[in-house]
């Protein structure tokens, strides 16, 4: 059975390889005399080739054996359990706090499918209300979180997100010009989404143009360079829209700053086929995303298709970006500080970024829109208030503490 | 019983109409160091950046260990790359050391050495048994047991060297190249990492490509050297007939003094008037 470590035995130099692969796990006592069929002849003050080669035999290799493996970044199941639990109190939470308090046990087995002994109007504010806005959040929170992880993978830049490459801006003018174009109501009308949705297609495609053209060495800076360019111009063209159409400002701004309070399962099921996309492409890029963090040359000098692989993460990345931002307005920083968050105490590989991100990200927003609509209550503050408002905060304290780590 | 592991026929890289590479050729066998040496802009990092696939040859052959991965076409137009032989497939090959790695934040050494296993990673896929495996072999075989947890942006110049190479190694490819090795490092440092290679090379068999600025290190320890000049080779084989002053003052314009120890040339820098490089590379 040929093993990953070996060469297709079409391949002339597998013999060699196999040698290389064999001299790697066990160092065959013959090697030495090679040496002098190649017509070397070491010199004295060389020193013993074989002075330098780890005693086997070491009665510290028991020990050493766990310290090597433990050495791994790994995903800890106790990060992972941590995360499922965040989620599941955040959506009791979530569920039991509100206008209308609703006893714990009663939700859970109502939501279970339990006999709960809930009115009909409770159970209704269950299903019709809390239950879709909450799944909403975590939707909308897992979404812009492993994005964001992903955007500052795929560019090794850790100020990449939504924002640095023009995606939100994108949305934003979208939304503006079809709320403009509906005029002053206070329904918002039902394309909204679907032009944010353009608008963020078309930021991502003019960012990536902008930024690739111009040679064959085209670097991640220039991508972020091209972003910003982008996200400038989409932002002046957004507010000129704005100021000719002053009459659906409120509206306007009601969105950019970001609401969960009209969802329903009707935005649930929009974004859902673009988180399930969007979350197993970017899973399944883990161990790619990690080489991408050698830079573009070792990358692709250990047999990695840099471009392609770039180009396929960015598109994933902000196809869920702009689904979660056409159902739920601009909510900042959300893929910045969980990601963030989740390297600081739980290590830096995209295979433990990437699920505490989905996990802690939905969590987040769970919280932080039951913040958005508790702390006014019954007026409710938008959800973007409340993440900036951490967010910015918790922003500059990564910025300050760890310099090393954003080098 | 040596395999040609290397073997390059002139091979030229051309960018924005400078011929970086103009017909190079050179050949290197199974468990041979070959150190290239050559004055700044002559085409060292250009050849190793083409070995590796990171820039596409305009003519040329490059063939290893007796596979053809870039093929010169007959008649007009660029050479192809060989059908069947993927980006992955070379990386199994050569494993590539660059002079200035880019060492990712909060990668422990043991994330980093691991790495190295990317060619054999399936695709879509996360590393195996055996990729540990092979991790953990490159680990202890470089002495790095004891940093195995550390983050690798917390190690020395010398220690870092060492989990680059422990990197190399897990690749499990048949010819290492490494770009400039002891820059940067210091001076006890350059001699423990150029032992460790040696030590290598020896042990499984390798192939050892470096380009190196210290001509009398590479005069110590290659046994044979290349020296390219203006994107060609000027002078190829064994260190003596190589390193000579008139070569020396020719294509680096150094006044330099060779002398011998253990046989091998040893190369002093003199003062004194400096000699005029008679040579391509001021020109290009």
């Amino acid at each position: 059975m040929p093993t990953e470590g070996q060469l297709p035995p079409t391949a002339k130099g597998a013999d060699r390889l196999e040698d290389a692969g064999r001299g790697l796990a066990t160092t065959p006592a013959g090697e030495g005399g090679d040496a002098a069929v190649l017509g070397v002849s070491p010199l004295p003050d060389r020193g013993n080739p074989t002075a330098l080669i780890q005693d086997a035999s070491n009665p510290a290799e028991a020990g050493d054996a766990v310290a090597v493996a433990a050495g791994l970044t790994r995903l800890r199941p106790v990060w992972l359990a941590a995360g499922i639990v965040a989620v599941i109190a955040a959506t009791v939470v979530g569920l039991v706090v509100g206008s209308v308090a609703l006893p714990p046990v009663g939700v859970i087995k109502e939501v279970l499918g339990l006999p709960s002994g809930l009115s009909a109007a409770d159970v209704a504010i269950i299903h019709e209300l809390r239950l879709p806005r909450v799944v909403l959040a975590l939707l909308v929170g897992a979404t812009l979180a492993s994005c964001g992880a992903a955007y500052q993978g795929v560019f090794a830049n850790p100020l990449a997100d939504p924002y640095t490459l023009g995606v939100a801006a994108g949305a934003g003018l979208g939304a503006t010009v079809a709320i403009a174009l509906g005029g002053p109501g206070s329904a918002t009308p039902g394309y909204v989404p679907v032009a944010a949705f353009a608008g963020a297609l078309l930021a991502v495609a003019l960012t990536y143009v902008l930024g690739t053209t111009g040679g064959r060495s085209r670097s991640v800076t220039a991508l972020i360079v091209a972003g910003v360019a982008v996200a400038s111009f989409l932002t002046a063209a957004q507010t000129y829209v704005m100021q000719r159409n002053t009459d659906t400002i409120r509206q306007v701004y009601a969105w950019i700053l970001g609401r969960l309070s009209t969802a329903g399962w009707g935005e649930v099921l929009i974004l859902l086929p673009y988180f399930l996309l969007t979350t197993a492409v970017l899973l399944s890029h883990r161990w790619t995303l990690d080489v991408l963090g050698l830079g573009d040359d070792e990358a692709a000098a250990l047999g990695i298709n840099v471009r392609r692989i770039r180009l396929l993460v960015v598109v994933a990345a902000s196809l869920g970006t702009a689904a979660a931002v056409s159902v739920s307005g601009l909510i900042a920083f959300v893929g910045i500080i969980v990601p963030h968050t989740v390297r600081l105490v739980a290590g830096s590989g995209h295979r433990v970024l990437l699920p505490l991100s989905l996990l802690f990200g939905g969590a987040f927003l769970v919280l932080a829109d039951l913040a958005a609509r508790t702390i006014m209550a019954p007026a409710e503050l938008p959800i973007g208030v409340i993440t900036a408002f951490f967010g910015a905060p918790f922003f500059a304290l990564v910025l300050h503490t760890s310099r090393r780590y954003l080098r | 019983m040596s395999a040609t592991a290397l073997a390059v026929h002139d091979l030229v890289v051309q960018a924005a109409g400078v011929r970086l590479l103009d017909g190079l050729s050179l050949r290197v066998e199974a468990g041979e160091w070959l150190a290239v040496i050559g004055p700044n802009g002559a085409g060292k990092s250009t050849m190793c950046r083409a070995l590796v696939g990171l820039v596409e040859p305009t003519a040329g052959s490059i063939e290893l260990c007796g596979r053809q991965v870039i093929t010169r076409r007959v008649g007009r137009g660029r050479p192809v790359r060989a059908a069947g032989v993927s980006r992955r497939d070379r990386a199994r090959f050569v494993a590539y050391v660059p002079q200035t790695p880019v060492v990712p934040a909060g990668f422990s050494v043991a994330d980093y050495v691991l790495l190295g296993r990317t060619p054999y990673v399936r695709s879509l896929g996360t590393d195996s048994v055996s990729d540990r495996a092979a991790m953990d072999q490159a680990i202890r075989r470089l002495g790095l047991e004891r940093f195995a947890g550390r983050d690798i942006a917390t190690l020395s110049g010398g220690e870092r060297q060492r989990v680059l190479l422990a990197r190399a190694l897990a690749q499990a490819a048949p010819i290492l190249l490494l770009d400039e090795p002891t820059t940067a490092l210091d001076l006890g440092a350059q001699q423990e990492v150029l032992e460790l290679i040696d030590a290598l090379r020896h042990e499984v068999g390798l192939a050892v490509v470096t380009t190196l600025h210290d001509l009398t290190l590479a005069g110590q320890y290659s046994d044979r050297l290349v020296l390219i000049d203006a994107g060609r080779a000027v002078a190829t084989g064994s260190p003596e007939s190589v390193l000579n002053e008139e070569n020396i003052e020719r294509f680096y314009g150094a006044r330099m003094k060779v002398v011998y120890e253990h046989g091998r040339p040893v190369v002093l820098p003199l003062r004194g008037p400096v000699p005029v490089r008679t040579t391509g590379a001021e020109a290009g």
